[in-house]
């Protein structure tokens, strides 16, 4: 059976084009038992055995595809070839296994403990006891931990933060999914949390996989020892035919349809909004680039005129960030079909142009000879990766966590995040905003998440027609 | 009446206005002139340019006024606009000023849609016709004063599509061939500060330039609501602004400045470009889009940037960013004051650059260069130039209208009237787009609209 694509549960209406990790391969393969015997490790956590025991909350593709990773098993679960070197179940060098699972919808555990159990086998040990779920399941599943174990943390953005909380409250190490707050008062408590772990020494993994990449690494490094003079514009692009919501089925839990599968990205409460989902990878590209946050943000948007859309997403986004030195990124999302697609990001130095990152986030950087972003022009390319990102990020933290090693990337994918809320803000509001506003609001689209339940009202409500209000610029207040 | 009206067909042989003008400034060649001529005592006053309005709205009447503060005799001879009421506000509104230069009568004030031909026939070769119209109908004027022999003031914007601006190019090139001298409504080309910053940026004094930015943004554009009586096409007319087929979109008609700067300061036209644009929040019965981000490639890899957004508000800038490899410049339509900075943030202290020469008015310049390249028969025609401006910011309109990345050649190829028959349109003709049972025009939906 297919689960959901790994990372993104985000299928455009139309198809845009295939990723390598869209597909779960079930090859029903036998669990190389004999290379987990021969790995010992000593113990840097005070636990019975060396195994890292993780819980899985939020059981959609993206959770699916980090067990996969946790476990080395890429190959197994999402046919890529990151992991395969390795012998599965052996992440980082030592054995791991899923001990708890937390979802909301038992069909999405369900589905999600099926698939991954074919493909894993034993490495997956949980038991009808420790599936739970509601809204509090994520507490049962953390419960389940003990000190050195991982909890990951793969629901929509709005529950990241009282997850995170609790995770660092009861002292296990995380990894949790990108986006991680839909508005910046979520961006404040994992601010928070985060200090919290670095308190407790526990390691904490951010699904920016990106920044793991070797490619773009080495490429940075290039960047850095000055290849392209001065960093002068970045241009970054995901366009794709688009996410149509048709309207609220009156007679349903409203809550909960809008948290069910295919629809939290339609709502900004849930998840920030299609646009922070599919581009915070590469507004955080474009940060790392400057190696700063930007100082403001101005941009356009909107929706196709007579649009039946009844989500609060616009179709098109087009940000300017202002960089401290004066110099731009812009970043263009854009959900509507057959029109021109483009999904990289780019650069422009004094010296010459470079491509940072291509389709579907492929490592396929370069530097060009001079400002023209053209094939025959290339000048440099890193190393071919061995490791894609995906793996790679487990990689570090499992390593971090085995021998103890300071690994916390909860400020920078938290400062990311407000970055992209910043820009959406700036999109949905007409307004410039400066990263001083952001950082000093405390706005929430939905101030009680910690106290939902299945009886709760929908944080954001239907009209009669069944359509949710969308951003109006000069109006729409988001900081 | 000067006899040196010529028919077209004697134009290449009988003497032209500037050949006639510029010996006729020189005024001691008097003598000379009484043996070249038809008829003697003519100097004085038949160094008069007469002028001819076509379109008699605000940049209109202001393109009177700057062409009779020129220097030399000049006379405002005939007037033409769709809506009569027009002539005469616009004759009242020239009179404190302009009294003596108005030789005006009501026979020589023309309604109606073919008006233009009327006034231009009223003056000859040699003379003035200001064209001031909405953009759709440039092309059609601007064809007709060239094969008058007339001289052309045309305001911007230069067409609305690819057919429109092939047409102004050839008429620029049969211009060319007659000597007529054609000015084209793009001031800032003429504004002496920004000549000057622009001359820094070419020398260097920022780096090489890696992204412009072309920046309109501000409240909405204004909707009249029909006045009581008037056909759908005079009340399309009446908001020529927020009609496509009129004046080709807020991009084209509001953006072409600055647009043309940055193109200007790159030394070339853009090479392709792709975009965004919808309508977010406006509701006027209108087609208007409310925001644009168009970028353009340049053939040297480099970015032109060009946003546009009418929203209340919201964030306003007017005016052209430049980011070079050592510097940054703030300028064009908007900003009145150039500056060039080192590094990208535009601060007092870093400030490498700023005009100090005199005032300039730059409307008033243009017509000043323009009428004495007429007066001492200088090269002069600014079609191309013009017409170029004006297909860069259709190609913006055209990508981001369609959600396409569309090439200069496909834009310039484009076969894609907005107004097919414009030329035969009467008064009382319906328009290119009407409105549906519920008042609402048609919008263009990126992904659907064919824009080539």
């Amino acid at each position: 059976m297919n689960l959901p694509s790994p990372r993104t549960e985000l299928s455009p209406t139309q198809p845009h084009q295939s990723s390598r990790r869209e597909f779960l391969v079930t090859g029903g393969k036998a669990v190389a038992a004999s290379a987990l015997a021969g790995v010992v490790l000593p113990y840097v956590h005070a636990a019975a055995d060396n195994t890292i025991r993780l819980a899985l909350i939020g059981c959609g593709g993206r959770g699916n595809g980090a067990v996969a990773n946790a476990m080395s098993a890429g190959g197994l679960v999402l046919g890529d070839d990151g992991g395969t070197k390795r012998a599965v179940g052996t992440g980082a060098g030592g054995p791991i296994k899923l001990v708890a699972m937390a979802d909301l919808r038992r069909d999405k555990l369900d589905q999600s403990h099926s698939a991954l159990k074919q493909a894993l086998g034993d490495l997956i040990d949980v038991p009808p006891e420790r599936r739970f779920l509601g809204f509090d399941a994520y507490r049962h599943a953390i419960d389940c931990l003990r000190p050195g174990d991982v909890a990951m943390l793969t629901t929509h953005a709005a529950f990241r933060a009282p997850h995170l909380e609790y995770a660092v409250e009861k002292g296990v190490n995380v990894f949790m999914e990108k986006d991680f707050a839909a508005d910046p008062g979520g961006v404040k408590r994992i601010l928070r949390a985060g200090e919290a772990a670095d308190k407790k020494n526990l390691k904490i993994a951010t699904g920016l996989m990106c920044r793991h990449s070797s490619a773009r690494q080495a490429l940075i490094q290039k960047i850095r020892d000055g290849a392209m003079g001065d960093i002068q514009l970045i241009r970054a692009y995901r366009m794709d035919s688009g996410y149509f919501m048709q309207p609220f089925p009156r007679g349903e839990n409203e809550l909960l349809w809008q948290l069910s599968p295919g629809h939290p990205y339609q709502f900004l409460w849930s998840s920030g909004g299609v646009f922070i989902e599919l581009m915070i990878h590469q507004i955080d590209e474009c940060f790392w680039l400057k190696d700063s946050w930007p100082v403001s943000a101005h941009g356009v948007g909107g929706r196709l005129a007579g649009s039946a859309d009844c989500s609060q997403n616009l179709d098109s986004y087009s940000i300017e960030y202002t960089f401290a030195d004066g110099t731009k990124a812009l970043v263009t999302g854009r959900y509507i079909p057959n029109c021109y697609d483009d999904f990289a990001t780019y650069v422009h130095g004094t010296k010459c142009a470079a491509k940072f990152s291509g389709n579907i986030h492929a490592p396929n950087g370069c530097l060009y000879k001079d400002q023209r972003i053209e094939p025959a022009n290339i000048a440099w390319r890193p190393a071919k990766e061995t490791v894609n990102p995906w793996q790679a990020e487990w990689d570090v933290l499992l390593s971090a966590i085995r021998n103890d090693k300071p690994h916390n990337e909860t400020r920078r994918a938290a400062l990311s995040n407000l970055g992209a809320v910043m820009g959406r803000a700036a999109v949905h509001s007409g307004k410039i905003i400066t990263w001083d506003e952001a950082m000093a609001s405390n706005f929430q689209f939905c101030s009680n998440v910690d106290a939902l339940t299945a009886n709760s009202p929908a944080p954001v409500q239907a009209d009669a027609q069944g359509r949710y209000p969308a951003p109006i610029p000069g109006k729409t207040v988001e900081i | 009446m000067n006899n040196y009206q010529a028919s077209e067909s004697s134009s290449a042989s009988s003497v032209t206005r500037r050949q006639f003008l510029s010996t006729s400034t020189k005024v001691a060649a008097g003598a000379a002139m009484v043996g070249a001529l038809p008829r003697a005592g003519y100097t004085a006053e038949n160094n008069t340019i007469k002028i001819a309005l076509v379109g008699c709205g605000g940049r209109g009447g202001g393109a009177v006024a700057q062409a009779l503060s020129t220097q030399g005799p000049t006379k405002l001879w005939a007037l033409a606009d769709f809506f009569e009421a027009r002539l005469q506000s616009t004759l009242n509104n020239l009179r404190p000023q302009f009294a003596r230069q108005l030789d005006v009568p009501a026979a020589r004030q023309f309604s109606g849609l073919d008006g233009y031909q009327k006034a231009m026939d009223s003056i000859g070769k040699g003379d003035v016709v200001l064209l001031a119209t909405a953009p759709a109908f440039r092309p059609l004027h601007v064809d007709y004063a060239v094969s008058r022999g007339l001289n052309v003031f045309m305001e911007k914007s230069f067409g609305v599509d690819a057919p429109g601006v092939r047409r102004i190019l050839k008429a620029g090139e049969v211009a060319a061939k007659k000597n007529l001298k054609i000015a084209g409504g793009l001031m800032s080309r003429h504004y002496l500060p920004l000549e000057q910053a622009v001359d820094q940026i070419h020398q260097g004094m920022i780096g090489d330039v890696i992204t412009c930015w072309a920046n309109r943004m501000h409240g909405p554009v204004g909707f009249k609501a029909r006045e009581p009586g008037m056909s759908e096409l005079a009340h399309q007319i009446n908001n020529y602004s927020n009609f496509t087929w009129l004046n080709g979109s807020f991009i084209v008609d509001w953006l072409i400045h600055n647009i043309d700067i940055c193109c200007w300061i790159k030394n070339a036209w853009p090479v392709s470009a792709q975009g965004i644009g919808g309508r977010q929040v406006r509701t006027d019965p209108d087609q208007l889009f409310d925001h644009y981000t168009a970028e353009y490639t340049f053939a040297d890899g480099t970015k032109m940037l060009a946003q546009g957004r009418h929203i209340t508000n919201a964030y306003d800038f007017f005016g052209d960013f430049i980011q070079g490899a050592k510097g940054c410049a703030i300028l064009g339509e908007g900003q009145p004051k150039p500056r060039l900075f080192k590094g990208h943030i535009p601060e007092s202290a870093d400030l490498l650059w700023k005009y100090t020469g005199p005032a300039c008015d730059q409307y008033q310049r243009e017509h000043d260069l323009f009428f004495d390249a007429i007066r001492n028969d200088r090269p002069y025609n600014e079609t191309e130039r013009c017409a170029k401006a004006g297909l860069a910011a259709i190609l913006g309109r055209m990508a981001c209208e369609s959600g396409q990345l569309i090439t200069w050649e496909e834009a310039l190829a484009s076969e894609l009237e907005l107004a097919p028959g414009l030329a035969d349109l009467k008064s009382d003709s319906n328009p290119p787009v009407m409105p549906d049972g519920n008042g609402d025009y048609p919008i263009v939906k990126p992904g659907e609209t064919k824009v080539l």
